[in-house]
């Protein structure tokens, strides 16, 4: 009796589960590949639900990255609706919501993020709402009426792309931001005050240092009351105040995790043959950080490629400065490697100008950067933080030289 | 399909993209080895220029969302579209970029 063949099964079907099935194909993966998401959606990618898909432009299937003919043509069998509820490790087995077994030869955990929900009463009336899949995009939507009150509560990426959805379909907007500046896990204050100027010209009510008392309403949100007295009416309220990895599969069984499963630089886990990828990963080291979780399109692109390459027992490829990219208004803000309030601030060009760009030093070193309109200086950008050259401030603040001349200068 | 005169030769160098209109289409020019080709300048992903992308190898980079796109073939290399980006017969004669155009712009 000939053997059966060898399966790879990938526990979550979201962008970083969906590119590590189509990777192994690619690695030359000739086994099984079963991939296993709760969405009743086949796999597609997330950055289009705060922005497209709100303003009307696009529907989230358009952003599909596995189709039926797809998975047909690259042999992955796709379990839609269903989840992996728990693994046991010494037998390599999962056993699945629907209450199946599964056997597995190597395992990737790609389980992703949820929303974190906002710990107050009332956070669960009727047009309250947290934005993480298709389904929580398209009942946004649904409610995004000309003149309607929308209140994001969190001024991060999530809350600031709704923002600017909700305020290009017309609706009034306000958004909550608890500390004293929007942006500020990511972003340094110089870019952060640029990112408020861009929405209060646009009308939205940009309240930083603002805390929430209640939402209040009857079986439907109606208002939210503030620390300071004030109330603002809501017809709707979305919440971005950050995301939890889904660690709890990896936990059950007894694998490291630290608010993400621990991964080393190939994706592995600490347990042979289980690999993790995307937003669950955290990544032990990534580019002279360490413990880093990364909740981005290209680390799910990336980790994903590394976690297959892995499988077929081929060794990861180079990762290069974390890069990240929101859209908000007519404003297309790229960033790179990872800025701190500790950097030296280098403008190159005014932020009163349409394009321009933010760098960030650390000891002569370009240790991040960010892009305002100006994505085509990307590739430049990057390689002069990967080659861990001097870098003078004056130098990249001199528009007058393209930065490609930077690259010529000796390291 | 017609052939339009899109720029003089001169005004496209090596290893270069120069972005324009051309019978009602928003084109992008490239020269490749001395080659010049032609594609359409928007990003099939999102409304980007691809004439303000980085071009590379023959390969052009959206500047919005990083799509990489192969300049002769339009083929997508990587990224997060899966729509190749039209490409269109280009050539140069008399001094002249010529582009070979559909004759209604809806079709491209």
């Amino acid at each position: 009796m000939a053997s059966s063949p060898e399966r790879v099964l990938v526990a979550g079907a979201g962008q970083a589960g969906a590119r590590t099935a189509l990777a192994l194909r690619h690695e030359g993966w000739q086994g099984e590949i079963v991939l296993v998401g709760d969405e009743p959606d086949y796999p597609y990618e997330r950055p289009p639900l705060s922005k497209e898909v709100l303003t009307g432009k696009a529907a989230p299937a358009e952003a599909a990255i596995l189709t039926e003919a797809l998975c047909a043509q690259e042999g992955i069998t796709l379990l839609r609706g269903e989840s992996v509820e728990a693994l046991d490790l010494p037998a390599r087995r999962a056993r699945l919501a629907s209450g199946a077994h599964l056997p597995w030869d190597h395992l990737v955990l790609a389980t992703g993020s949820r929303a974190r929900e906002l710990p107050l009463a009332g956070a669960h009336l009727r047009g309250v709402h947290t934005l993480r899949t298709a389904a929580d995009a398209l009942a946004v939507r649904a409610q995004l009426r000309p003149g309607a009150g929308v209140v994001l509560v969190g001024g991060g990426f999530i809350g600031l792309e709704v923002a600017a959805s909700a305020a290009q379909v017309g609706c009034r907007v306000t958004v909550l931001e608890t500390l004293d500046q929007v942006l500020g896990r990511v972003l340094t204050r110089t870019i952060a005050i640029e990112v408020e100027r861009l929405h209060r010209a646009h009308g939205v009510d940009v309240r930083t240092g603002a805390r929430i008392e209640a939402i209040e309403g009857v079986d439907r949100v109606c208002r939210l009351r503030l620390a300071d007295g004030s109330a603002i009416d809501a017809d709707l309220v979305v919440v971005g105040i950050g995301a939890l990895a889904n660690d709890g599969l990896a936990i059950g069984a007894g694998i490291a995790c630290a608010d993400g499963v621990v991964v080393d630089a190939a994706a592995r886990t600490g347990v042979e043959r289980v690999y993790a990828a995307g937003d669950v990963a955290r990544h032990a080291s990534l580019w002279g950080a360490r413990g880093v979780r990364l909740e981005s399109w290209e680390n799910a692109e990336l980790q994903a490629a590394t976690a297959a390459r892995s499988v077929v027992g081929k060794p990861p490829q180079p990762r290069q400065a974390p890069w990240f990219w929101t859209d908000q208004f007519d404003v297309n803000l790229q960033i790179l490697g990872y800025p701190s309030p500790r950097h030296e601030v280098v403008l190159r060009g005014s932020p009163d100008a349409p394009s321009w760009c933010a760098f960030m030093l650390d000891g002569g070193r370009l240790a991040a950067a960010c892009l305002w309109n100006a994505g085509r200086e990307r590739r430049v950008v990057a390689q002069l933080m990967d080659g861990a050259r001097e870098v003078s401030a004056p130098a990249l603040a001199d528009t007058a030289r393209p930065l490609r001349e930077l690259l010529k200068a000796p390291a | 399909m017609t052939w339009h005169a899109a720029v003089s030769a001169d005004e496209l160098r090596e290893g270069e993209v120069l972005g324009l209109a051309l019978g009602g289409l928003p084109v992008a020019l490239y020269r490749l080895d001395g080659e010049v080709f032609a594609t359409h300048d928007i990003c099939t992903h999102a409304h980007a220029c691809m004439s303000e992308g980085y071009l590379e190898d023959g390969v052009i980079e959206c500047p919005l969302h990083q799509a990489r796109f192969d300049v002769r073939t339009g083929r997508v290399l990587s990224g997060p579209t899966r729509v190749p980006l039209a490409t269109y017969p280009a050539r140069t004669e008399g001094g002249q970029v010529l582009v070979d155009l559909p004759a209604a712009p809806a079709a491209a």
